[in-house]
């Protein structure tokens, strides 16, 4: 079950393309930055879309704050990697899903200390490849190597990577086949690029699915049978 | 001198306007591939456009085996041609053209 974990459409208006796209690449999910009515919804053609909230308080205490709320409402919770600080915050905190690297934060690096953390609570590195389609030269030439030692430092640390492709426009999105020799290109080998592709984001999603049930109840409790309410004698 | 073993890929190109012709698709990847992995890679890869389709967006290119990751990374990496925006999506890989039926 192939799925998209981030693609940005505008509005809800420009969904269709994204799900005409979709059908044609064999993607079964995606997850919008648009604002959906619930977490999960199935929209007509048969596409999953798994509402997605990205963090962006600057300081811990903030993020803190937008996390609690965001939590209960979204599948996918993913913070930009910035500052060594608040990247430490969101790779030790299980409740983030993904450190996102992508156009918008180029520059960032991933340090090894931040990718032992995640590596612990389950956050997972997102690399958004559009961020190479749309750039040239000298440009893609900085993007690639800030994305493969992103890749080389997650790998070494025994850190989770997701592949998503951060579309704004529906023909930038790859097939999963596609997107697995994006993977290889980043320094990854057949099994790493297709569990970044296809297994982990599943993965995600799965857990969270769990965690946004009325059945659970914390880490390792989850209601499995309801009984009927207790009479007193 | 060494035989060197090919390899044959089936694709699809989805695109977002006007028809692309063999030509213009063809000089895309080599263009690509040599932004992204230089002049001695892509002497070495052996890419050949075998047969393409530009109205359904159909085709197989074949290379060199070695070279099949590099030539494929390439094509996905096209993100426009001419004013068309594209996908390349590959489908399946066969040493042979007959395996890819």
């Amino acid at each position: 079950m192939p799925i998209d974990l981030n693609v940005r459409i505008s509005s809800s208006e420009k969904l269709g393309e994204f799900e005409d796209m979709a059908g044609r690449l064999g993607i079964t999910g995606i997850a919008p930055s648009t604002e959906l009515d619930k977490p999960i919804v199935v929209s007509r053609k048969g596409l999953v879309l798994y509402s997605r909230a990205n963090l962006q308080g600057k300081r811990i205490h903030s993020l803190r704050k937008e996390l609690g709320l965001l939590r209960r409402c979204a599948v996918i919770v993913a913070f930009p990697l910035a500052g060594m600080e608040t990247s430490n915050w969101a790779a030790e905190d299980h409740r983030v899903d993904l450190l996102t690297l992508g156009a918008d934060n180029i520059g960032s690096t991933l340090k090894d200390s931040t990718a032992h953390m995640a590596k612990h609570s389950g956050t997972a590195l997102e690399i958004q490849f559009t961020a190479i389609l749309h750039s040239t030269g000298l440009n893609r030439s900085r993007v690639l190597k800030g994305f493969r030692e992103a890749t080389r430092t997650a790998l070494d640390a025994g850190m989770k990577i997701v592949l998503s492709s951060g579309a704004s426009h529906p023909i930038h999105m790859r097939s999963p086949m596609a997107m697995t020799y994006i993977g290889l290109m980043l320094g990854m080998n057949r099994v790493d690029s297709r569990e970044a592709v296809l297994n982990t984001p599943q993965r995600i999603v799965e857990r969270n699915e769990r965690k946004l049930s009325s059945e659970f109840v914390g880490p390792g409790v989850e209601i499995v049978k309801r009984g009927r309410n207790h009479e007193k004698d | 001198m060494k035989k060197t073993r090919k390899r044959y890929l089936q694709f699809t190109l989805h695109r977002n306007g006007a028809e692309i012709t063999e030509k213009q698709f063809s000089s895309a990847i080599w263009s690509s591939f040599l932004s992204l992995y230089g002049e001695i890679y892509a002497a070495d890869s052996k890419f050949y456009l075998n047969s393409y389709d530009a109205k359904k967006g159909t085709g197989i290119l074949q290379c060199n085996a070695a070279a099949l990751e590099k030539v494929i990374a390439s094509a996905v990496m096209i993100s426009s041609i001419g004013a068309t925006r594209v996908s390349f999506e590959p489908k399946k890989v066969s040493g042979t053209i007959r395996g890819l039926s």
